[in-house]
């Protein structure tokens, strides 16, 4: 492994007390980490994806899923926030200009910028490929206007990667992403933010208003399309996956350590049954995890297209599986825990924290739209690939 | 540059381009309104008429591109059975 690479696994490491010992406040507070993720900045880590060359540490989507696993054991907003500033990162390296890449990128590995996302609108739902609000040219200026109804970190972030309609008269799926910086724009808070879970997120409403100038533009006009598949889902959903398998893991690993302080009491039946569910959940996703992993890190190193259909298929599968089991594992785990050990908000392990964070998961990109996807593309892949591929 | 059944069997699945305008093939089929729903009903639609069966390891978000890409890989198909 590289130098700096090395050493943002070490970082990564050193942190986590500062996530740890943060995350009940955060979740009853509802107010945005900045102390753990000043800890990220300071440690370099908010550039695990910025090339060394631009000042980063040069990791790669395995480096993203092992670290964000890490964090996602600690306080899955904190890790939610990171996976997804790391998401769009990914879309500015492969998609940048060269003259956006050289000024942002640097700054992105310094620590000076986190990245907040912009792409559900109100009217258009979540659905990622459209947008309503349009870049309106004027001059050498790009102007944005825009609602956004849930920004993760909007009141922290210095820069947001936003979608936009091409321009006034392109089709609703004709989407630009472009880049702000928060000098660019003025921003405006729109409603509270008092979640279930994920309340960490600060993922309160926003406008944004202001201009940029071409270059700012992340892909080809329009194409946002590619950004996605290639980029922005990918990093996505197996960033996500791994914050939430992480989080179900670290669970799993506190209530076996409760089951076993009970000494000499037998374990019952009905308990080692429960434990065997959540394990053989929690191992499923992490296979699968893994094996869509490799897949794409094939085909980023073989210079190919993710756009196949089963790529497709496997890499919508992965968020849909790992929503579902995380979640479906913790949930049984609060039965072993019971009420004090599960239920309760002061217990000594974070099983009704981690439940509602969890429960998040399915929300967080529709599973619902996956799904009616999946169906779709299932039907032009009649040989059924897995992935692996050549497992059968 | 294609058969004229391949536009036949194309153009309803293709509601933003009005009768009257020309089919391209740089024409985005995306842009031009087929979604994934239409794009399985395509697909069978041209195995129907063409009497061939298309390969889905050859499938890919790209084969549906433009109307070029998309006749490239049937009449690919068209050659080999021939
Ligand atoms: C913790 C958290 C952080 C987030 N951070 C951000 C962020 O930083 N930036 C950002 O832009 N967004 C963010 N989001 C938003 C997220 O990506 C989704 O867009 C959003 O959660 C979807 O909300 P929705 O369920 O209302 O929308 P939709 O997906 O539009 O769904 C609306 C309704 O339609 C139903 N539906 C959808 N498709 C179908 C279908 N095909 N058939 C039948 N029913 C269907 C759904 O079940 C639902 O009831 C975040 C979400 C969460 C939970």
């Amino acid at each position: 492994m590289e130098e700096e690479l090395a050493s943002a696994y070490d970082a990564a490491r050193a942190v986590l007390p500062v996530l740890e010992d943060q995350a009940a406040d955060t979740d009853r507070s509802a107010e945005f980490p900045v102390k753990a993720v000043d800890a990220l900045r300071a440690a370099g880590l908010m550039g695990l994806l910025v090339p060394v060359e631009h000042g980063g540490s040069g990791g790669d989507l395995g480096d993203l899923v092992a670290i964000a696993g890490l964090f996602g054991s600690r306080c899955v907003s904190t890790a939610l926030i990171w996976a997804m500033h790391c998401q769009q990162v990914d879309c500015v390296v492969r998609f940048g200009g060269e003259r956006l890449r050289a000024g942002l990128l640097p700054r992105i590995a310094a620590g000076e910028v986190y990245l907040a996302s912009v792409t559900t609108e109100a009217g258009k739902g979540g659905h990622l490929l459209s947008g309503d609000a349009a870049l309106v040219g004027d001059g050498d200026q790009l102007r944005i206007d825009r609602q956004a109804p849930i920004v993760t970190g909007g009141g922290h972030a210095e820069g947001f990667l936003v979608t936009m309609r091409e321009s006034p008269d392109a089709d609703d799926h004709r989407v630009t992403l472009c880049y702000a910086e928060r000098d660019q724009l003025t921003l405006e808070t729109t409603g509270e933010w008092d979640p279930l879970g994920m309340r960490g997120t600060a993922s309160a409403g926003m406008r944004l208003r202001g201009a940029v100038p071409p270059h700012q533009v992340v892909g080809e006009p329009g194409g946002f399309r590619a950004v996605a598949v290639e980029s922005m889902i990918p990093a996505g959903h197996l960033g996500w996956s791994a914050v939430w398998l992480g989080a179900a893991r670290r669970v799993l690993s506190d209530v076996l350590g409760m089951v076993r302080a009970r000494g000499a009491e037998k374990v019952s039946d009905l308990t080692a049954d429960r434990l065997a569910r959540a394990r053989i959940d929690v191992e499923l996703v992490a296979s699968y995890l893994a094996s869509v992993r490799d897949e794409v890190l094939a085909h980023r190193r073989a210079g190919t297209s993710l756009a196949g259909m089963p790529t497709q298929i496997h890499l919508n599968n992965l968020k849909v599986a790992a929503s579902e089991l995380t979640f479906r594992a913790v949930d049984g785990l609060m039965q072993v825990a019971g009420l004090a050990k599960g239920y309760l908000r002061d217990s000594p392990i974070p099983v009704e924290r981690v439940f509602r964070d969890l429960r998040s998961a399915a929300l967080n990109y529709g599973n619902d739209r996956l799904t009616t996807m999946t169906g779709a593309l299932a039907l032009l892949d009649r040989d059924v690939t897995f992935a692996p591929a050549g497992l059968l | 540059m294609w058969d004229a059944r391949f536009e036949e069997v194309l153009r309803p699945y293709l509601p933003f381009l009005p009768a009257d305008e020309p089919l391209t093939p740089e024409s985005s089929l995306r842009d031009l309104g087929l979604d994934s729903l239409g794009t399985v009903e395509l697909l069978g639609a041209l195995e129907h008429e063409f009497g061939v069966r298309f390969v889905d390891d050859a499938l890919s978000l790209e084969t549906f591109a433009n109307a070029g890409v998309l006749w490239a890989a049937l009449d690919n198909l068209l050659k080999q059975a021939a």
